[in-house]
């Protein structure tokens, strides 16, 4: 109870800081291709959206167009035969056991519009090329009459939204609303010079199961209409309340260059503020998760020090964290522009640091797929390898892993797991269209492959220089729609400026191997080979400068020694070698790992005890480490300990079944 | 008897009978080792001449295991699989030598002979009676957790705030354990009437759910203190852990020295409990016998009584009609 006060007192004192965005307007920092003003309101009883939006969209390729296409994400859970449920087969899915009308979701337009001409709705038909299903209704393409190079257009769209019971996302859940991918949605107009085009053609994928969103930057305005009793989370900043008189209330949010416009709504949310560096950290937390209220913001806070200093500032004036129903999971874990969900669970203890990560994956996506806006659907690992990637070092230099018993592991550790266990390694290349994934590869590539290969080009390139990739890649790219060429056209820079000799020409070979291509890497020291060679008394004696006497028999004895190493897998990487000899003396040894093995040859009064490759671990995408070293003399000592603990816990194991007699 | 007296007894019945003590931890450490052997073979043939297991005495290195996985990891599955027939190989050695325990209690001093015939004689009555309390368990299990179940499906409140739910399973958790420690007293009590009164299987089942029902406060403190004392054992054990290292052959052989006290202790614990009760079962149970056979003997005096009076008057009569 003395914290729920705690809690009160400090809402009091924070929560008033929406004056600090009226009026607000912030530079011009996209180019605003599409802007929206939308008023939509929220029957929560019918779970059903009337909105109405006006599209302000400009045509920024060179070429006269006559068609547009919208996303109508909601059809994709219309009824069975969409492709995202086709897709989703082999899920649980929610609908596995629908039986109601009522839990089905959908968009309907009832009304549009071009410069205010006649309703165009009834000429637009559903696109469904790309997957060859002609059920599917979440691409709409409508003909229009031409539109010049750089015109604006006025699209007016009117709509009733149906909300689906909760599903990937988006629904809602009893007087839970979770509102996101709701409005009509122009594609993005791609033309030559524009991330890979070739010509001037739509891109407008349909709602993959495994695909996420693409779409330009914009400003939106948009006008909540919910019933007085519901607290609303959105995307941008709310400059303007208003209370009518059907006891409802209208709030107005403005969200300036963000690509998408998201909302919640819920009667139990409870609220908490931090401005932190000049943003707003706020969250909005159901009263069953109010105890981890301050850690999500803790959370978020570190992310956004971590953010600033490796890849550049925040570009929003704030972040909403949204709290989520355990039982509605599918809404969580999600990002949207300055706003994110987690998800979260009562009494998970402190040490459990799920709350932080999710949090921290989630912001992180406001700089790889909100303003680093790459097609999240053609190319899903830019946006999530690069979360996972910088949510893993922020994990590790902030959240320390904790030791139980004596075993714990960190973040990077877990996703080399995921990669490494997985049972197919080469089954699609990372740089796959979200919806080319075979079977559960999707995650596993996407996240923890893409995460790895990172840290390993981190290794190799080394912290700083990674870090000066990271932010000539933000300024460069930010408000803007870069591709993994982008991308690595930027490594390539930067590898070249450092001048390593070592790293080669560029970093081509490196991304071909890793992102393009299936390649596994798997170093293997084979063998070490230490041949005593007798040099005969009398040069011993000579060469230490004694004519008679007995000479121990190390003295009297050469090595002629080997370290025999080869590359199991297709992928080759530069890898260092540690040589340990029995004298103590160390070398290092360089290998291009090019060819399929390779022999280095010693000779000298010492033999090699052990060797290692790869000994500083820079390479996390090798998938099997303990055959990158060999001893001559291998220890049993740890064995033995494991085997101890391992009869240890076999015993206490028995024993309890033993007492349930 | 108070249950200090019981709990007092009960470990000086325990200590005397210190040689079947060491030989139930000789039957764990041998039962555990039929898989340990074959795991550090598997182990040293796995790790080969790798110089990355030398981190595994440093620490837990989490990478050697998910690397070890790559090469070894259906050999070790095999293993790990075995562990269902070590366990029901334990659980049945545990049934037959509970009746060798209850055997030696009832001696004056441990003997071998008795443990084994006591082993012998009682094993397939007490299998039947822990197997039909296995059963009652598993029903007990579905007759708490199934309606649980069911209801987080149809009670919007359960399922829309899992803190309720969290609460409500942590009730069911406790309420579960109470009536769960019921069935194993019962169990236990069962056992012991049956050695005692040589009834048959369900008879004796009926006996013991009596004796619990009547005395529930005092054999359930003697059954609780009984798994609180291993509690402490633990944070004892768990504490030296921490502060032992184990990176040297010479650690390694302390930490192994610790864990092996630690799981005689248990030993000597679950003996305890049994020893206990048992203190507690046959306190009751010869008390009850002395009043019944007090009562028998009285009531033989009174027909005996009666009988000399009626012959005395009898005699009395006659020899006034002789007269």
């Amino acid at each position: 109870m003395k914290n729920y006060i705690k809690y009160f007192i400090f809402i009091s004192l924070i929560v008033q800081t929406s004056h600090l965005f009226s009026q607000h307007s912030f530079t011009k920092q996209s180019a605003r291709i599409a802007n929206y003003d939308i008023k939509v309101e929220l029957n929560t009883e019918t779970k059903t959206l009337i909105g109405s939006q006006l599209l302000k969209w400009t045509n920024s390729s060179p070429d006269t167009i006559s068609e547009l296409q919208f996303h109508l994400y909601m059809n994709a859970f219309k009824n069975q035969n969409s492709t995202f449920m086709i897709e989703s087969f082999f899920t649980s899915s929610a609908f596995d056991s629908q039986t109601y009308e009522d839990q089905w979701g959908w968009i309907e337009i009832i009304n549009l519009q071009i410069d205010s001409s006649v309703d165009l709705s009834a000429t637009c038909k559903y696109l469904y090329t790309e997957a060859g299903n002609k059920d599917d209704q979440t691409v709409m393409a409508c003909p229009v009459r031409k539109i010049l190079p750089n015109q604006t257009v006025d699209i007016k769209i009117d709509y009733i939204v149906k909300l689906p019971q909760a599903i990937a996302r988006t629904g809602y859940y009893y007087d839970y609303f979770f509102i996101a991918q709701w409005f009509p949605k122009i594609g993005v107009l791609e033309y030559k010079g524009i991330r890979n085009a070739e010509k001037t053609k739509w891109n407008c994928h349909q709602y993959h199961y495994n695909s996420e969103f693409y779409a330009n930057f914009g400003v939106y305005n948009v006008e909540i209409t919910v019933p007085n009793e519901y607290y609303v989370g959105a995307s941008g900043f709310l400059y303007k309340k208003k209370y009518n008189a059907n006891n409802t209330k209208t709030l107005s949010y403005k969200a300036e260059d963000v690509i998408d416009f998201t909302w919640v709504a819920s009667k139990k949310f409870i609220e908490f503020e931090r401005v932190w560096k000049g943003t707003i950290v706020k969250v909005l937390i159901l009263p069953e998760h109010i105890n981890l209220a301050n850690r999500h913001i803790n959370a978020a806070i570190k992310a956004i020090d971590y953010f600033e200093s490796v890849v550049g500032e925040y570009p929003y004036p704030n972040i909403t964290i949204v709290d989520v129903p355990l039982d509605a999971s599918q809404f969580g874990s999600m990002e949207y522009p300055t706003l994110i969900s987690t998800l979260s669970v009562s009494f998970i203890p402190f040490w459990i640091k799920t709350p932080e990560q999710i949090t921290i994956h989630e912001f992180g996506h406001n700089y790889f797929m909100a303003t680093l806006a790459n097609n999240e659907a053609e190319e899903p690992w830019l946006d999530e390898g690069f979360a996972s990637y910088h949510e893993a070092n922020i994990m590790q230099q902030n959240y320390p892993s904790v030791s139980f018993l004596g075993y714990n592991f960190e973040t990077f550790d877990i996703l080399r797991a995921n990669y490494t266990l997985s049972d197919d390694k080469q089954i699609a290349p990372i740089n796959n269209k979200s919806w080319e994934f075979p079977l559960f590869s999707y995650n596993v590539l996407t996240y923890s492959k893409a995460a790895i290969v990172l840290k390993t080009l981190e290794n190799l390139v080394g912290e700083e220089t990674m870090i000066e990739i990271n932010r000539t890649y933000y300024e460069r790219w930010k408000f803007n729609h870069p591709t993994a060429k982008n991308f690595i056209d930027i490594v390539n820079e930067i590898v070249k400026q450092k001048n390593d000799s070592t790293l080669g020409e560029n970093m081509n070979w490196f991304f071909d191997q890793t992102i393009y291509h299936t390649y596994i890497c798997d170093y293997e020291l084979n063998t070490i080979s230490n041949k005593a060679i007798s040099r005969g008394v009398t040069q011993a004696l000579s060469e230490f400068g004694f004519n008679w006497g007995i000479l121990p028999e190390e003295i009297n004895y050469a090595y002629e020694s080997s370290v025999t190493l080869s590359q199991k897998g297709e992928m080759t990487m530069p890898v260092e070698i540690l040589i340990h000899f029995e004298s103590g003396e160390e070398i290092v040894e360089y290998w291009n790992g090019k060819d399929a093995t390779k022999t280095f040859y010693y000779s000298g009064l010492t033999k090699i005890l052990w060797a290692k490759i790869d000994y500083t671990d820079k390479i996390l995408l090798d998938i099997n480490k303990n055959n990158n070293s060999y001893t001559t003399e291998p220890s049993v000592v740890p064995v033995v300990k494991y085997s101890s603990k391992f009869l240890f816990a076999l015993q206490n194991i028995i024993h309890f079944f033993g007492m349930l007699i | 008897m108070n249950i200090f007296r019981a709990y007092i007894n009960g470990f000086r019945l325990t200590m005397r009978n210190h040689k079947m003590l060491f030989f139930l931890y000789a039957v764990n450490i041998l039962t555990a080792l039929i898989l340990v052997v074959p795991f550090f073979q598997t182990l040293k043939i796995a790790a080969n001449n790798t110089v990355e297991i030398e981190s595994l005495l440093t620490g837990f290195d989490f990478n050697f295991f998910v690397d070890l996985a790559q090469t070894s990891a259906q050999k070790f599955l095999n293993i790990f699989s075995s562990l269902k027939w070590i366990v029901l190989v334990y659980w049945l050695l545990s049934i037959f030598f509970l009746g060798g325990i209850i055997k030696v209690f009832n001696k004056d001093k441990f003997s071998w002979r008795a443990f084994f015939v006591g082993s012998f004689k009682y094993f397939l009555r007490f299998l039947f009676i822990s197997l039909i309390f296995l059963i009652l368990q598993v029903l007990l299990f579905l007759m708490i957790w199934i309606p649980f179940v069911l209801a987080t499906g149809v009670t919007k409140d359960l399922i829309t705030n899992e803190q309720n739910l969290f609460i409500i399973a942590g009730i069911l958790i406790i309420f579960h354990g109470i009536l769960s420690v019921t069935l194993q007293m019962a169990s236990d009590y069962s056992k012991y009437y049956l050695v005692f009164e040589n009834k048959n299987i369900f008879r004796a089942i009926l006996s013991g759910f009596g004796f619990v029902s009547r005395n529930y406060y005092k054999t359930f403190s003697i059954f609780i203190v009984n798994q609180i004392v291993p509690v402490f054992a633990f944070y004892i054990y768990f504490n030296l852990s921490r502060d032992i290292t184990t990176q040297t052959i010479v650690g390694i052989v302390i930490m192994f020295i610790i864990q092996q006290i630690y799981i005689f202790c248990r030993i000597i614990f679950k003996t305890w409990r049994y020893a206990s009760e048992y203190e507690y079962f046959t306190y009751l149970f010869l008390k009850n016998a002395r009043i019944k056979a007090s009562r028998m003997i009285f009531e033989n005096i009174e027909v005996k009584t009666a009988e000399t009076i009626r012959q005395w008057q009898d005699n009395r009569r006659k020899s006034e009609n002789n007269q």
